[in-house]
């Protein structure tokens, strides 16, 4: 179930105005109104001031009123440089109080709204504005108060496009607004969304997307070519491997080298292991740079012995001087005074912590420790070199002998040396495979995507353009999914209007039809107003009739419940059809607020006090200056008088007065 | 962070697989740029990180690589042996000991990594193209420091 | 009046080739405001329904179209 929420008029007061001076209030108790309050004011009175008063209090509409508009509602009569219209509401249980004030001078209105219980907290300093809370302004503006506030011509409102929008009114009743709401923060979604991205549309999605797919199709290229030549390099090394034995299996089956060759491969290969091993001893001593020159050495020690003369690290630490600065007396005895410890704080950043004097130090012992004598470790390492080249010149020799014995083998072999041909021209294409394998290890990003063969530079920038493809199609994809629920949400709301109308159509007609069964008249179409058939333009009371069906099938039931305020409600309309009117009054609204005439009491006042079992107010305003009425208003209790105006709450005086006077306001 | 230039990697690419670390690539640079006084500043897109500090097979090597490193500097910006105040103030702008096995402070390394960046040039002109094997490269490096320092 | 909207919401969920779960979480979000049990102002609330009804909506996505 949705909340309920409630406006209510708890009353207002006039001063200073054209119409008599006067408060008038609705509250029965603090948390009720009166469900039916009927004002009776003469013509003359101010009705039509009081009912335009009360629109302009319920819209803000009179911040825009130019000065001969104010002026009009000053006092023809003693009139004062001031007036003020001020109307009490509740909303949800809160108080509003809408104060207007007019300052005749400058020919403005201005406003002044508090919520609470204490109209005096008004600064009139400080103009604060029409600022009801925000929940009400949906029906406190100029185009909705219209559909609330009839100053007499009811009917011909509902039924002028110009005038009223019934079609706003029904959407806020039946709180179409949320359709709205959900289709804009879907909107807004988008628009956040889209702001954050770097391309849209469908030419960014189109380029991103050739760029994956080039990059895939390029990847898979590179891997295929990669795996071919890595297949025919593991088929040649095959063969190589077979050619290789078949060469030692020849060789072996001959007896005049068998032996010499097995000497010689033995040879060569452990003179390969030789130079292996001195390869890792070399790399290993050449990662002290003092081997490898004398200079270096000497370079480093002369740095260590000037660093043990200048008594560098210094013997005391940074971390002493920290801790002296802390003392109240120096070392010498002398008081520390603020002034010394800042001195002695600074100048301790220029010594080195006790841990960096230890790195130092181990950087002195070390040098002390592997630097003996420059000379003596450059000597050992180039001692390491000779042997090193040695070793190579021995491996080159053993390979020397080792081709030699296989030429002269290879020579009366005819087979052998065709075998050895074809073991050479295969380690050529193997070095070969593995030269043109190279490129895909090629880590190169300078180039462009077709130029380049890295296989891991092409893997991440397909990694990228894919990542930007998603974002684009994130992007797309929450385009369509907004147009989409933008377009349900739409429909949806078109679809519940077509039905609440169509329903508040045949409810509203169903209850003219017993308003006035012999009548053929009936609301054909509810759009922005109402529009008829049967009779294109009926009567007044017809209309009216019509008016009343149709706003008591409006208010009846919802959750929003505001006040229905009219001008001379049964005006119009013929007897028999007053009183059914009457009977559907209690049922539009939980207050309604009717400036009626004499001539309305007897057939539609009497029903309509009985069909809200008495639950009524009943005022009658009338200007001073009458005394034979000012001497009738002295036998009653419930009387108001201001300066030009008197106020009775009373249902006798209600119903026996009979005031007309000749002049319109 | 000691950061080997990416040349250097494909410099040394047909040797490489000899070397136990990537490290001892950036030392032959560090060296051959610290001998000759090359430094050179690269932009980080073209070095590649390595390790934070020095192996632990350069344990004892690396101070004094260290050592050397500071002589050099101590040369390139003029500073006499003599000079306390000068010499006390490049080693504490240089060397940390919260840097564990780094040693250097991050100035420190910072100026190291311009030396490989140098180190690697002064290679290549040495040598004209990347080396083909390991012993040729070991046998001329070590020709070329010597005759260099 | 809120079953009229109901219906409505699901007509068009329907009309539009979407999955009745589609109607089912608008339809919630729809009764919570209507409620005043959420506000429309609460951006916490509006994103987690958001993304939910982003889930429930299918789309083609084929960019070709």
């Amino acid at each position: 179930m949705t909340k309920t929420t409630t406006l209510e008029i708890l009353g207002w007061s006039t001063r200073g105005l054209r119409c008599p001076d006067y408060q008038i209030t609705f509250e029965k108790d603090n948390e009720n109104v009166y469900p039916v309050t009927l004002i009776q004011m003469p013509n003359g009175t101010g009705k039509t001031t009081t009912l335009s008063l009360l629109r302009a209090a319920l819209s803000g509409e009179a911040e825009d009123w130019k000065y001969k508009k104010v002026l009009s509602y000053q006092k023809r009569f003693n009139p004062t440089s001031f007036g003020e219209f001020n109307v009490y509401l509740r909303y949800n249980g809160s108080r509003i109080t809408i104060m207007m004030y007019f300052d005749f001078e400058e020919g403005k209105v201005r406003y002044f709204t508090t919520t609470g219980s204490d109209p005096s907290s008004f600064s009139l300093g400080k103009d604060n504005g029409f600022r009801p809370p925000k929940d009400c302004r949906e029906i406190l503006n100029p185009e909705f108060i219209n559909f609330f506030v009839f100053d007499g011509e009811l009917a011909q409102q509902l039924l002028d496009p110009e005038f009223s929008n019934a079609e706003k009114a029904i959407e806020y009743l039946y709180q179409l607004k949320y359709f709205d709401q959900i289709k804009n923060a879907v909107k807004s979604y988008w628009d956040r969304k889209v702001s954050s991205t770097t391309a849209t549309g469908k030419k960014g999605y189109t380029q991103r997307k050739q760029k994956v797919v080039f990059l895939e199709e390029r990847l898979k290229q590179l891997k295929e070519e990669k795996a071919v030549l890595e297949n025919e390099r593991k088929i040649k090394k095959q063969e190589l491997l077979a050619l290789k034995q078949k060469y030692e299996d020849k060789l072996a089956s001959n007896a005049k080298v068998r032996q010499e060759y097995e000497l010689r491969k033995t040879a060569l290969e452990n003179a390969i292991k030789e130079v292996n091993e001195l390869t890792q001893q070399v790399i290993k001593a050449s990662r002290s740079p003092h081997n490898l020159s004398e200079i270096i050495g000497h370079s480093v020690i002369e740095l260590k012995k000037s660093m043990d003369k200048l008594k560098l690290p210094e013997s005391t630490a940074k971390e002493f001087f920290m801790e002296l600065a802390e003392e109240p007396v120096c070392l010498c005895g002398r008081p520390l005074e603020h002034e010394h410890r800042l001195y002695i704080r600074e100048r301790a950043t220029h010594y080195l912590g006790s841990d960096e004097m230890t790195l130092l130090n181990s950087i002195k012992s070390e040098i002390t420790n592997q630097i003996e004598d420059p000379s003596k470790c450059s000597q050992e390492y180039q001692d390491l070199l000779e042997k090193y080249n040695k070793a190579i010149e021995r491996r080159m020799s053993a390979a020397t002998q080792l081709d030699v014995l296989k030429q002269d083998a290879e020579s009366g072999d005819s087979e052998l040396a065709d075998v050895q041909k074809r073991i050479e021209s295969l380690n050529n294409e193997i070095a070969n495979i593995e030269e043109r394998l190279k490129i895909y290890e090629d880590k190169d990003t300078e180039l462009p995507d077709e130029r380049t063969f890295g296989i891991s530079v092409i893997e991440k920038r397909l990694e990228e353009a894919r990542e930007r493809l998603a974002e684009i199609t994130e992007t797309i994809t929450i385009k369509r999914k907004t147009d989409q629920l933008t377009a349900i949400i739409q429909l949806a709301l078109d679809l519940s209007k077509e039905q609440i109308f169509e329903h508040i159509k045949n409810e509203a007609n169903t209850r003219i039809s017993r308003l006035m069964p012999y009548n053929h008249i009936r609301i054909s179409k509810v759009d922005r107003a109402l529009k008829l058939e049967g009779q294109e333009a009926g009567s007044m009371g017809e209309t009216l009739s019509v008016a009343y069906a149709f706003m008591a099938t409006l208010y009846n039931g919802v959750e929003r419940q505001i006040p229905f305020i009219v001008d001379s409600p049964a005006n119009s309309i013929d007897n028999n059809v007053r009183t059914q009117v009457a009977e559907h009054i209690p049922k539009l609204s939980k207050q309604f607020i009717a400036f009626t005439i004499s001539s309305e009491r007897g057939s539609f006042v009497l029903p309509l006090e009985r069909a809200c079992n008495g639950d009524i107010q009943f005022f009658t305003v009338f200007r001073r200056g009458d005394p034979s009425l000012e001497e009738l208003a002295k036998k009653f209790s419930n009387v108001t008088y201001t300066e030009d105006g008197i106020l009775v709450a009373d249902r006798e005086f209600f119903m026996n007065f009979h005031k007309e006077s000749e002049a319109d306001e | 962070m000691f950061r080997l230039p990416l040349k250097a990697e494909r410099w040394f690419s047909n040797i490489k697989h000899h070397f136990s670390f990537e490290f001892d690539m950036y030392y032959y640079c560090v060296l051959a740029g610290l001998v000759k006084g090359v430094k050179q500043l690269l932009p980080s897109s073209d070095t590649k990180e390595l390790i934070r500090s020095f192996p632990q097979d350069y344990r004892s090597e690396s101070k004094i690589i260290v050592a050397y490193f500071l002589t050099k500097e101590l040369e390139k910006q003029g500073i006499s042996l003599n000079d306390r105040a000068a010499v006390h103030s490049l080693v504490k702008r240089y060397i940390d000991s919260e840097s564990l096995n780094a040693i250097l402070s991050e100035e420190g390394m910072r100026e190291l990594n311009n030396y490989a960046n140098g180190g690697i040039e002064v290679l290549e002109n040495e040598f004209g193209h990347k080396p083909e094997n390991i012993e040729t490269f070991l046998l001329r490096f070590s020709k070329f420091i010597s005759k260099s320092a | 009046m809120l079953k009229i909207i109901e219906d409505s919401i699901k007509n068009a969920v329907i009309e539009s080739g979407q999955d009745e779960s589609l109607a089912n979480a608008l339809i919630a979000w729809f009764r919570e405001l209507a409620n005043q049990n959420e506000s429309i102002d609460n951006l916490e609330a509006v994103e987690r329904r958001i993304a939910l009804v982003m889930d429930k909506t299918r789309v083609d996505i084929n960019i070709n179209d």
